[in-house]
């Protein structure tokens, strides 16, 4: 089976022509975010403000989260589990296993500093859209969001997995190119070699890609 | 449990549609502007979890508890994303580190309390480098060097096949 989703576009610039050209506006869309600290929600909320959402829900803790869902539908949910622990990299699994629909189907997105190394796989596996790093500038959750607008993967729901398919179609390099598999074996080796995670690295983890044939 | 398949609508994708077209552009621009007017908000925080870090780093001692190491790497992971929006993303890069080196001590049940120091410490300099001009590069390059004595290296299992 495979998804009918593509690969998220190379990173823009904010003097990309395309953005000039691309309308954007979150007026309607109803957003709950849930972070430990009151100025990292702050942040969050400062941003999606000037995409023009005006409908957010902001809770510190897992109890108003539980709350709030079960009172409003939402269109996108942005979450930072470290700092609730296992309980938080829980959530979402059973937001994706029990909640009622339509709020068990809503996109996702981890917005994280740091996961603890025990808990990568946890994130990884737990039916997030996305995962990105803090700091988050505008542009990357402007880009991310609009993916997600996008993608039209299925929702898949097994024993040992409930949420987006992660597989992607791959639709071959861009016309005219070669194609990046060679990028992708020097980013590889670079996180072969320095063991770190940046923002690609994490979104590969995410979003395991079948190579092209 | 057999595989089942679900074909929910785009909930993100009709929201986008309904709304009023605007710019994408002059939506990040708005975004960054409405961080920039947080700088100095941000800033105070950070001055206000410093302080909290210091009294959590010294109620560890020298053999803390498990709880105490983790309330401790709460504390430091919550600092990740402010120093950028008060305008020193280099204390963002020393937070990150210090979230490894207490992770990787964590993990290893193994406490030493001068990596973690050394980081607070750096971190103290970097929330003053314009006023005491260190070079912010330095020191992020000798906490990395801390860091990859005290991180784990991270693997993972396969991903669960659906």
């Amino acid at each position: 089976m495979m998804a009918a989703a593509t690969k998220p576009a190379m990173s823009l610039s904010e003097t990309d022509p395309q953005l000039a050209r691309t309308r954007f506006n979150l007026e309607t869309a109803s957003i709950l975010l849930l972070d430990a600290d009151a100025m990292s929600l702050s942040i969050m909320s400062q941003v999606l403000s000037g995409f023009g959402a005006h409908n957010m829900v902001k809770c510190e803790n897992l109890v108003e989260v539980k709350a709030a869902l079960a009172k409003t539908e939402f269109q996108l949910i942005i979450l930072d589990p470290a700092p609730f622990g296992e309980e938080g990299y829980d959530f979402i699994p059973w937001l994706r296993r029990h909640e009622k629909a339509p709020n068990r189907f809503t996109s996702v997105i981890i917005a994280s500093g740091h996961t603890q190394a025990s808990r990568v796989s946890s994130a990884r596996d737990s039916g997030a859209n996305f995962v990105v790093t803090k700091p988050l500038a505008p542009i990357t959750l402007f880009e991310r969001i609009m993916w997600m607008a996008r993608e039209q993967r299925p929702f898949v729901e097994c024993k040992a997995y409930a949420g987006p398919e992660r597989r992607f179609r791959h639709d071959g390099p861009p016309p005219g190119m070669d194609g990046r598999r060679a990028e992708d074996i020097e980013a590889m080796n670079r996180f072969a070699s320095t063991q770190t995670l940046d923002q690609t690295d994490i979104d590969s983890i995410m979003q395991p890609q079948k190579a092209p044939r | 449990m057999s595989l089942l398949i679900h074909h929910p609508d785009n909930k993100l994708a009709l929201a986008l549609r309904k709304a009023k077209p605007k710019s994408a552009l002059q939506a990040i621009e708005r975004a960054n502007a409405n961080l920039r007017a947080m700088a100095g908000e941000a800033l105070a925080y950070l001055d206000g979890l410093l302080g909290e870090l210091d009294v959590a780093f010294e109620a560890c001692g020298a053999h803390p508890t498990d709880e105490q190491v983790l309330a401790m790497y709460k504390l430091v992971v919550r600092m990740i994303g402010i120093g950028t929006v008060a305008g020193i993303p280099a204390l963002d890069i020393a937070a990150r580190s210090l979230c490894d080196v207490i992770d990787g001590m964590a993990t290893r049940n193994r406490f030493d309390r001068n990596p973690i120091k050394v980081h607070i410490d750096s971190m103290r300099l970097l929330r003053r480098s314009e006023e005491n001009g260190i070079s912010a590069d330095a020191l992020l390059a000798g906490l990395a060097a801390v860091r990859d004595r005290y991180a784990v290296t991270i693997a993972t299992t396969p991903a669960a096949k659906p």
